[in-house]
């Protein structure tokens, strides 16, 4: 409630209930049919990893690069508990945890490094998980036929919706406690934050905890959703790039980017996929080099710039023109 | 068998040496991370493959086309995408450049597949398969030849940064730019040698690799994150300290890779890579 509470903003509120009434309603009402079905699950997934990766890399600063070895993490242990019979959604929980877990043994290492450092470190590591899980599991691991009696595209849809809203209400809560400011303050001027009786190492390891959580779950709801696992997929560089990406495009420490630069980013993907076939990587590189470049703080910073330019332009052409000619 | 792992070890950590130079010329004057720097490699490499299977021309001999062009497009990287960095702070210089060359890795890796697709090449010379015998072991001649390369390679480059007046810019470049600017060092020069420098220095490591072991368009990144724990393990140091750094970490992994098994030598660096950062954080910043 004092969540909600918090929830100044009345049209903000109303916003988000409208999309997320329409998000419910439309896949009951109408037969979306199974592309946009798939496309839109897909875009909830890359919402939840570009959180994940945003409240670590845009709010506290600490750009991580090995996102995917806790998404591949959270996959394999979904799919290696679901078939020995776990009900699917204890599944995920245990996905997200094992994740977590995950995150107790790299984490201290790795957070002591500063800036660039950190993302050496945790890259290196998502890199030789992934070779470990390519030499011990480098076959497909196929869902048990239990699997396909439960599997609906719709179910895989609300299951990432419902995992979708409990990322933002966590990136919510998270952002706007004191843990986010600190985070915030860390990421500005760790040695200042330290100075004035934080320890950055202290709250860089629980959003850490937070954050790779995240990643395992949305690790379990892809599980769910493909059926059909190689494990060392998981653990690829592109699911740290994919997600990296979207949450760069929509702008790095706010709430909503992740969810505009993962919606630009699936789109951008479908779109390309469609037409360029293997080139759509490239094109999607450059893009991102391109974004970096031109836009570092993504199209957040843009719709702000926007609505200031608005703003100002409006009561310039009102008021006349001071100590005329 | 221990000297057989030595001797192979030596070679591998002179490439080790190679690869991280040239990462290590970028991070240490500059402060900018080559994510791509493997890709770059990689494409010298295609470079080597291409004029020998094509043209038949013997991959020693294509050394010098691959620095040129590396050299070119070293220039390219800088005036394309760096130069746009050379003024914010080196903090945020490093992160930046990290997450640009993270695109661009992507954009060479799979460029190089739509052009060559994923096949495994390798040079294979009359030479190649040529054993010579050393002190007890046995090497391959290509490994012994490019290892001599990478030496002169070195030699050339210590004597250019101790030697000239470019080379005591880029020093001096290196530790203090603003400082170095105000005395009349043009720093976007220097930044610009100093690029293409790096990415030459990354061609002769393809050409190497494509001679010695095997080449393929996803080879980059691997080979980068070995340079950065190479790095690590250096501290950032000068360059006998980067090349001492790449020998110890090609002779341990070969000789993990003797102990545990060849398929665990990734593993094998990993753990050196944490137990360095554990224990000898200030490896990591030492200047």
């Amino acid at each position: 409630m004092n969540l909600m509470k918090r929830f100044k903003s009345n049209w903000a509120r109303g916003a988000a209930v409208a999309v997320l009434l329409a998000l419910v309603l439309t896949p009951l009402v109408f037969d979306l049919g199974d592309y946009i079905l798939t496309v839109v699950t897909l875009f909830l997934i890359y919402i939840i990893l570009s959180q994940s990766w945003n409240l670590m890399g845009g709010y506290a600063g600490q750009v991580n690069l090995g996102l995917a070895a806790y998404f591949g993490v959270g996959a394999f242990c979904y799919n290696l508990l679901y078939s020995v019979g776990t009900p699917f959604w204890i599944a995920m929980l245990l996905g997200g945890l094992a994740a977590t877990a995950l995150s107790c043994v790299i984490g201290p290492p790795t957070l002591r490094l500063r800036e660039a450092y950190f993302g050496i470190g945790t890259l290196a590591v998502a890199e030789v998980l992934a070779l470990i899980m390519n030499i011990l599991y480098p076959q497909v691991r196929y869902a048990p036929p239990s699997y396909w009696a439960i599997f609906s595209l719709r179910k895989a849809y609300f299951i990432s919706l419902i995992a979708t809203v409990l990322t933002m209400v966590t990136a919510y809560g998270v952002v706007s406690s004191r843990l986010g400011l600190i985070l915030q303050a860390i990421r500005d001027d760790e040695d200042a934050a330290n100075s004035s009786g934080i320890n950055p190492a202290k709250y860089k390891m629980r959003v850490f905890f937070i954050s790779s959580f995240l990643a395992g779950i949305a690790g379990g709801v892809f599980g769910f959703y493909r059926g059909v696992l190689a494990p060392a997929q998981q653990f690829n560089a592109s699911w740290t790039i994919g997600p990296l990406m979207a949450a760069t495009i929509g702008g790095w420490g706010t709430l909503m980017g992740p969810v505009w630069g993962s919606l630009v980013y699936v789109i951008l993907q479908e779109i390309l996929g469609r037409y360029v076939r293997e080139a759509h990587f490239i094109i999607t590189g450059i893009i991102f080099i391109l974004v970096i470049m031109f836009m570092p703080n993504g199209l957040a910073q843009a719709g702000v710039e926007v609505r200031r330019a608005l703003k100002s332009a409006v009561p310039r052409s009102r008021t006349p023109v001071q100590g005329g000619r | 068998m221990f000297a057989q792992a030595l001797a192979y070890g030596i070679i591998l950590g002179i490439f080790y040496g190679l690869v991280t130079i040239g990462l290590a010329l970028l991070f240490g004057v500059m402060k900018y991370l080559n994510l791509a720097h493997g890709s770059f490699m990689m494409l010298g490499g295609y470079i080597c493959f291409w004029m020998f299977a094509l043209w038949g021309v013997d991959p020693m001999l294509s050394i010098p086309v691959v620095m040129i062009a590396g050299f070119v497009l070293g220039l390219l990287l800088y005036q394309l995408l760096f130069k746009s960095l050379s003024k914010v702070p080196e903090g945020r210089r490093m992160n930046s450049s990290m997450l640009m060359t993270f695109g661009l890795l992507m954009v060479l890796d799979n460029t190089a597949i739509a052009l060559w697709h994923t096949d495994i090449r390798t040079v294979n010379t009359s030479y190649s398969g040529r054993m010579i015998d050393l002190i007890g072991a046995k090497v391959p001649l290509t490994g012994v030849m490019v290892t001599m390369i990478a030496v002169l390679v070195i030699i050339a480059l210590h004597l250019f940064l101790y030697g000239t007046y470019l080379g005591k810019s880029i020093r001096a470049t290196a530790q203090d730019w603003e400082a170095a600017n105000l005395v009349g060092v043009n720093i976007n020069f220097t930044y610009l040698i100093c690029c293409g420098i790096s990415i030459a220095l990354a061609g002769v490591a393809g050409t190497g690799i494509v001679i010695v072991y095997s080449l393929s368009p996803d080879v980059g990144l691997r080979w980068v994150l070995f340079a950065m724990v190479v790095l690590v393990l250096a501290g950032m140091g000068n360059i006998k300290e980067v090349f001492l750094a790449g020998l110890i970490m090609g002779v341990l992994e070969q000789l993990s890779a003797v102990f545990l098994g060849g398929q665990f030598r990734g593993v094998a660096s990993l753990a050196i890579f944490v137990l360095i950062l554990v224990l000898r954080p200030e490896g990591l910043f030492r200047r």
